[in-house]
């Protein structure tokens, strides 16, 4: 995995305020619930910084430098949750950054901006997650299903 | 042996205590601090009971201290359903 591809910044971030102090809530749960690898991370950072270009997976597996099947799993999970588009072409399906609704598109440029800045505590949240259990259990006393 | 079990209640609810207080720390989420609370609460309540020799018409302020307790449990639960509702976080960086 390419380890400076984070400054890969051609979105512009025009006025987007930085992190500091505690990673927002709703951000937190955003990538402990729907986050499960950098990689998918990455794929999800790479089509959002060069929208509105359209991926094919093995495009994505050499800018990445990473397995075509994974990349390709990696791509249909997001498109399958609708936070990224597919069009299926001629040479196979092409993918582009195009969540289904804005809350989401906002949830993905503010991970992929605390990707940017704080990325420590971005794998901390991906693979440290040792209070799944203790929010499981905290989650118990809601009265009505999320 | 009512000290016997005096003690061990005390020493029980404290543990609760600790781990509800443990959880709040890596979790931040306030039911936990609110039940930390609460059974800290409980433990105290036991120790007066038992250590002070309190004349009977006192034990309904004790008593006082458990009702306490008990309406923070049912505070952090409507909490934390309410939380959810309004999704109290952090605003997220906007552009």
């Amino acid at each position: 995995m390419g380890g400076d591809q984070h400054d890969r910044g051609s979105k512009p971030d025009g006025g987007i305020k930085g992190f500091s102090g505690p990673i927002p809530t709703e951000l937190a749960r955003f990538i402990t619930e729907h986050v499960s690898s950098l990689e998918q991370l990455e794929v999800m950072c790479l089509l959002r910084d060069t929208a509105p270009r359209e991926w094919r997976a093995d495009e994505v597996s050499r800018e990445l430098g990473s397995s075509l099947m994974s990349i390709g799993n990696r791509l249909a999970h997001l498109a399958s949750k609708h936070f990224i588009k597919v069009r299926h072409a001629e040479r196979g399906p092409v993918y582009q950054h195009g969540p289904a609704s804005e809350e989401i598109a906002v949830l993905i440029d503010a991970a992929a901006r605390l990707y940017k800045e704080r990325r420590l505590a971005v794998i901390d949240l991906v693979y440290g997650r040792p209070e799944s259990d203790i929010r499981a259990f905290a989650d118990a006393f809601m009265l009505k299903k999320k | 042996m009512n000290e016997l079990i005096s003690g061990a209640l005390v020493l029980g609810f404290a543990v609760i205590a600790l781990f509800f207080l443990r959880f709040w720390r890596s979790t931040r989420d306030r039911i936990f601090a609110i039940f930390a609370l609460s059974f800290s609460l409980m433990a105290v309540n036991r120790l007066v009971l038992a250590a002070a020799n309190l004349p009977e018409d006192n034990y309904p302020y004790v008593y006082l201290m458990r009702l306490l307790a008990n309406a923070l449990i049912i505070y952090a639960v409507v909490d934390k359903n309410r939380a959810h509702k309004s999704a109290a976080s952090t605003p997220l960086p906007r552009p």
